[in-house]
């Protein structure tokens, strides 16, 4: 068991990297399941499965660009948002890689002070910069230019991550490192986490920078969202006496 | 997504380094819009401060706040489609003070209304970063509309690396000048401090030629702080470097500006703290005694008569008071607090009979020039100067 901080911004990058390239893995292993229509098709599908996983794809990402933590974790936040936007888009092994780039260009130029060029973040996504500036296009246009989040939101994301990951042997803690006792936030915070069914973006939370989940398409529910699909993990591993996902490690 | 057709391009209003303002005519609503045309560079893509500027605008809805009615993104150009103001603060300043200083009713309006949109952004965890009067708008209304969201960034989502090049020479706050990467609201409230002293003089209250020189001015007035002030601040934001300064007595802020009231001088003080803990912020400067009290002090008397009235409508000064004697609690979103613009209550506006007849001549001739506006007329802007 490997213990994580309860705060996602005090996190190293490389365990955020894991905990990320892990619950795209599932996503898209469920998602590979539904057969590909003609109408479903978008900028962002590759013609053939790209030669890299998305752990190594993500690794890459890292390792040359200055990329935030913020910035890998929004990501899942801005997934959420354009399958509400775009019934028929899903996280694929063909539309993974090219989403991803775009997603990591658009929120650094967008949330940080310090960036990458186009041509930078095109060579590390191994697409031309042409195509690289395409799928921006496609992106914010598709995301509605609706790029700002909270805390709260990538810390639920970031809570879910760590209990969902396939192999549950991430915990996050707050109270244990101080010694002691583990009466810690983390049970509150994942309790509370599991008995919410819909994904953070599509509650109130008095924001008026969340979408509210009633401005969404209605039929977009039948795409699972990756709310749904942590939520779905966690209940084969609660089945499953293999893994054993107690945050507490006893 | 609106279409490039759905608005009719008209004169430039101006061109800035990456973008032209043109402007424009809506097809299907005849209203008349600004909009800022941006060149996509093929190399680069979109431009992250287009990015910026439009995704926190998209969220920031508030009367003093510039909106941001659409997008139109193609392969070759962005074109963000604003609501029109007819110019901007430094302009206004230019062509309606007296040597380019405002009278105190209309300095208190547009403080208010410049403290309102900063706070409105501090509420939804934006910092503007570039507030100067260059980039604050005011429309025919004497609305006042914070503008040019291009430097702006969201804190609501922790991000390490902050810029420390952010903010016009003479707007940035001493911490940022110092080297600061850890700053927040408190540099545009210093901004803010420094445009509200511009509109009571008329002039740049703080005009260095460089980082260090910028210092230097402000030290000049605000005094050189102490060790001690400088060690804790150092504490606060360890990445700033500190150089010796030369020692300089603080000057009594009334005597840089004989002409503010002394509640306006109480306010400014709170404004241009040297050290960010210490500044007050923008929420606090709004229930500030400057625009709550009754005040017998301010001179309202220039709007009826010694002054021609201005080309732009003011709030009303009865009205205006009325507004300021309600506390000012916070109230996120609501404009009852803004001050209520006359023009936009002529559909069922009473004759008032205290306004004066020059007053209601101004109205009628800017309905008139409305008009013109409308119908497609050449728009003459030397009609709004004096």
């Amino acid at each position: 068991m490997e213990e994580l901080p309860l705060d996602f911004a005090a996190v190293d990058i490389d365990s955020m990297v894991l905990l990320i390239a892990d619950m795209l893995e599932r996503l898209i292993a469920h998602n590979d399941l539904i057969p590909l229509l003609p109408e479903s098709l978008t900028r962002f599908h590759s013609r053939s499965a790209p030669g890299i996983t998305v752990l190594d794809y993500l690794r890459r990402i890292v390792r040359y660009t200055n990329v935030e933590k913020s910035c890998l974790l929004i990501t899942l936040h801005y997934i959420d948002q354009i399958c509400s936007r775009m019934p028929l888009f899903t996280l694929s092994t063909l539309t993974c890689h090219r989403f991803i780039i775009a997603s990591i260009t658009v929120s650094s130029k967008g949330l940080c002070d310090t960036f990458c060029t186009n041509s930078l973040y095109a060579k590390v996504g191994g697409i031309s910069v042409t195509e690289l500036n395409v799928l921006e296009r496609e992106f914010l246009e598709k995301i509605d230019w609706r790029l700002m989040c909270t805390r709260d939101v990538l810390q639920e994301y970031y809570v879910n991550l760590v209990r969902t990951h396939s192999s549950g042997q991430f915990f996050v803690v707050g109270a244990r490192s101080s010694g002691g006792s583990v009466s810690s936030d983390s049970d509150v915070e994942m309790d509370t986490a599991q008995s919410r069914p819909s994904t953070p973006a599509g509650r109130n939370r008095g924001s008026t920078i969340l979408i509210d989940s009633a401005l969404v398409n209605p039929d977009v529910s039948r795409r699972p969202t990756i709310e749904q699909n942590m939520a779905f993990a966690a209940l084969q591993q609660s089945q499953d006496p293999i893994v054993e996902s107690d945050p507490d490690g006893k | 997504m609106a279409s490039q057709t759905n608005y009719i391009q008209l004169e430039k209003l101006g061109e800035g380094t990456y973008a032209t303002v043109f402007k424009g005519r809506s097809r299907t609503t005849n209203e008349i819009v600004a909009l800022k045309e941006i060149n996509l560079d093929a190399e680069e893509g979109t431009p992250s401060t287009a990015i910026r500027e439009i995704s926190l605008m998209k969220e920031l809805k508030h009367v003093n706040i510039v909106r941001l009615h659409d997008v139109i993104h193609t392969e070759t150009k962005l074109i963000l489609i604003f609501e029109f103001c007819e110019q901007d603060l430094k302009k206004y300043m230019d062509q309606h003070g007296d040597r380019c200083a405002l009278d105190p009713a209309t300095v208190r309006s547009f403080m208010f209304q410049l403290l309102k949109g900063t706070n409105f952004c501090h509420e939804n965890q934006v910092l503007h970063r570039d507030l100067k009067p260059q980039n604050l708008l005011i429309n025919r209304k004497g609305e006042l509309k914070l503008g040019d969201f291009g430097l702006a960034r969201a804190f609501g989502v922790p991000v390490n690396t902050f810029s420390n090049e952010v903010v016009t020479l003479w707007y940035r706050a001493p911490d940022v000048l110092l080297g600061s990467r850890t700053y927040s609201t408190s540099i545009d409230v210093w901004s803010c401090g420094c445009i509200f002293a511009e509109m009571i003089s008329g002039v740049p209250l703080f005009r260095g030629k460089d980082t260090q020189d910028q210092l230097l001015h402000i030290m000049r007035i605000l005094g050189t702080p102490s060790d001690q002030q400088l060690a804790k601040m150092v504490k606060d934001s360890p990445e700033i470097q500190l150089k010796p300064f030369p020692r300089c007595p603080k000057i009594d802020l009334a005597q840089v500006l004989p002409k503010a009231s002394p509640a306006a001088l109480d306010l400014l003080e709170r404004l241009l703290k040297f050290d960010p803990a210490e500044r007050i912020s923008a929420l606090d400067a709004l229930s500030h005694p400057y625009f709550t009290e009754t005040a017998n002090d301010m001179p309202f008397g220039g709007m009826n008569g010694s002054m021609p009235p201005p080309s732009f409508n003011f709030p009303h000064p009865s009205r205006h008071q009325q507004q300021q004697q309600r506390p000012q609690h916070a109230q996120p979103g609501a404009q009852q607090y803004g001050v209520p613009p006359m023009f936009a209550q002529q559909p069922h506006m009473h004759p008032q009979a205290h306004m004066a007849q020059a007053q209601a001549q101004a109205l009628q001739q800017q309905q008139a020039q409305q008009q013109n506006m409308y119908n497609g007329v050449q728009y003459n802007q030397q009609q709004y100067g004096r």
